[in-house]
């Protein structure tokens, strides 16, 4: 066998590799989770572009004779293809992901938002605004304690580093600007919570349940 | 299918083979590789998933990328210096399906530190994986660790909250406060209610079946001063594995009076929960407290 032909079964079964991995990586972009799918990407873009490159590497010029190369003058036949199908996959999944951009991070966040036991529900007003409300159990400043880890956890960052509390009676409330990632972009946020205080509370416990800490997190201006 | 014959007698033939030392070790690498994964994942097919011994067959798992790494790392040294030129030395298919290719000359050795690099790289490329995958793994384990037990103990009528108003020394940045201001499920009394709880946590669970009880812990409560509590050092399990860690446990109630016995627990804990609204405390801290606490 001589070595083009060689080449050119590589290509195919380098090809093939990377057509098994496009599936993979169109779930990753489809799927609601706002980190930027890097590792399929680079991987399908390094398999393609190495089969790609191979195609070059043997096919090129298509006319004329076809000199023999050595590794310094055949590296950009598989740079540029790799190169160029990172550069424009990563640009058409950043536009896939911005077009959906407030529901990748809600979505981030209510995943890491159940990671501490916060359970989300819908929000009650018809806004049209992207939003979502957690509750728990819990009083008020371990709500804010929760939902700052939750934030963390969800590749975002709170403006002024903390989550301000102000103490009203027996509750405590604040508001606070968020922005959470989604994919290679930023979404800025306005969370709202609000809770019961326990510990040092002024007036005696409710026999009953005693209303839930809940907070929203409603898609602010950019 | 008649150029194969040939191959080896062109002018444009391999020139070379690769260094055998190496070779004979990637081939020997790449044998333990296929054999280990054939072997483990035999195993995973035919125990059952959470066995112990499928456990140690999954915790090997990363270590056969250790093995691909050294086997790449053998592979560059063996053919370093003939990668830039196609065909230039006799790959191994090539020196399988043609004998007589093995008696070409060997390419020459190579210095020390550039073999060490290349072996390196590999191995350094998958430490870093391994770092990577290893991150904040603690973090996680406690963090679902202190959600387990904050269920459980809601389950028995306790309230979390934060514990940035708590005596201070009594509470770690990583503890878990936990409040109750109604009577407990089922009429306990606040002590059955703790004992109940330390039980609870204490639960192994296997595939077999239902889950295995250990030996209840002898947690003795004193009464003075108006509340009853204790603390303790108790085992309790951590939630991904097998082993139980030390927690350190707080409880105080000044729920059930009782005639007084021996000294009073926690002194300044019960102080200040006589200035609040509910009626006992339960504070889970990872780890042992300082000596003298009445361990089991």
């Amino acid at each position: 066998m001589n070595p083009r032909r060689q080449m050119l079964i590589s290509a195919a079964l380098m090809g093939a590799a990377g057509a098994l991995q496009l599936p993979g990586l169109l779930r990753d972009v489809q799927r609601p989770a706002a980190d930027f799918p890097w590792p399929g990407l680079i991987g399908a873009a390094l398999i393609l572009g190495a089969a790609l490159g191979t195609l070059l590497h043997t096919l090129w010029p298509v006319r004329g004779e076809r000199p023999v190369r050595d590794w310094r003058a055949s590296l950009p036949f598989y740079l540029l293809p790799t190169l160029a199908l990172l550069l424009g996959g990563a640009l058409l999944i950043d536009r896939v992901q911005a077009q959906r951009g407030d529901a990748l991070s809600l979505n981030a966040f209510v995943q890491s938002a159940r990671e501490v036991e916060l359970r989300a529900t819908s929000c009650a007003s018809g806004a049209a605004r992207s939003c979502t409300r957690v509750q728990a159990n819990v009083d008020g400043p371990l709500l804010a304690e929760l939902l700052q880890s939750a934030v963390t956890d969800a590749g975002g960052r709170i403006a002024g580093g903390a989550l301000p509390l102000t103490r009203q009676g027996d509750r405590v409330m604040g508001e606070a600007r968020v922005t959470l990632r989604a994919g290679l972009r930023q979404v800025p946020f306005t969370l709202r919570y609000d809770g019961p205080v326990i510990v040092g509370r002024a007036a005696s416990l409710p026999d009953s349940a005693l209303p839930l800490a809940q907070a929203t997190l409603e898609r602010a201006d950019d | 299918m008649t150029e194969r014959a040939l191959t080896p007698a062109r002018e444009d033939g391999p020139q070379f083979r690769p260094r055998p030392g190496p070779l004979r070790l990637t081939l020997l690498l790449q044998g333990v590789f296929l054999l280990g994964m054939l072997t483990g994942l035999a195993v995973l097919v035919v125990s059952s998933p959470l066995s112990r011994l499928a456990d140690r067959v999954v915790a090997l798992f990363p270590w056969w990328f250790l093995v691909q790494a050294l086997s790449f790392g053998a592979y560059a040294h063996a053919y370093w210096g003939a990668f830039g030129t196609l065909g230039k030395a006799a790959a191994p298919l090539q020196l399988w399906r043609h004998p007589e290719l093995r008696t070409l000359p060997a390419l020459p050795p190579l210095p020390l530190w550039r073999a060490a690099l290349l072996y390196a790289v590999p191995v350094a490329l998958v430490g870093g994986m391994f770092a990577w995958g290893s991150r904040d793994l603690g973090a996680q384990v406690a963090r679902y660790t202190t959600n387990s037990q904050w269920t459980s103990a809601a389950r028995l009528g306790f309230t979390r909250v934060s514990c940035r108003d708590f005596p201070a020394g009594r509470v770690q940045p990583d503890s878990l406060c936990l409040v109750a201001w109604q009577d407990f499920p089922q009429g306990r009394s606040f002590a059955d209610t703790v004992r109940a709880w330390v039980q609870g946590e204490r639960l192994t669970f296997t595939d077999a079946g239902q889950p295995v009880e250990a030996p209840a812990l002898n947690l003795p409560f004193r009464q003075a001063g108006g509340v009853t509590g204790g603390q303790w050092t108790v085992p309790l399990r951590r939630i991904t594995e097998d082993d139980t860690h030390p927690f350190t446990v707080t409880a105080v109630s000044r729920r059930d009076p009782a005639p007084e016995s021996g000294a009073a627990p926690a002194p300044d804990l019960a102080s200040w929960l006589r200035g609040q609204a509910f009626h006992s405390v339960l504070i889970v801290t990872p780890g042992a407290s300082s000596p003298g606490v009445t361990a089991p």
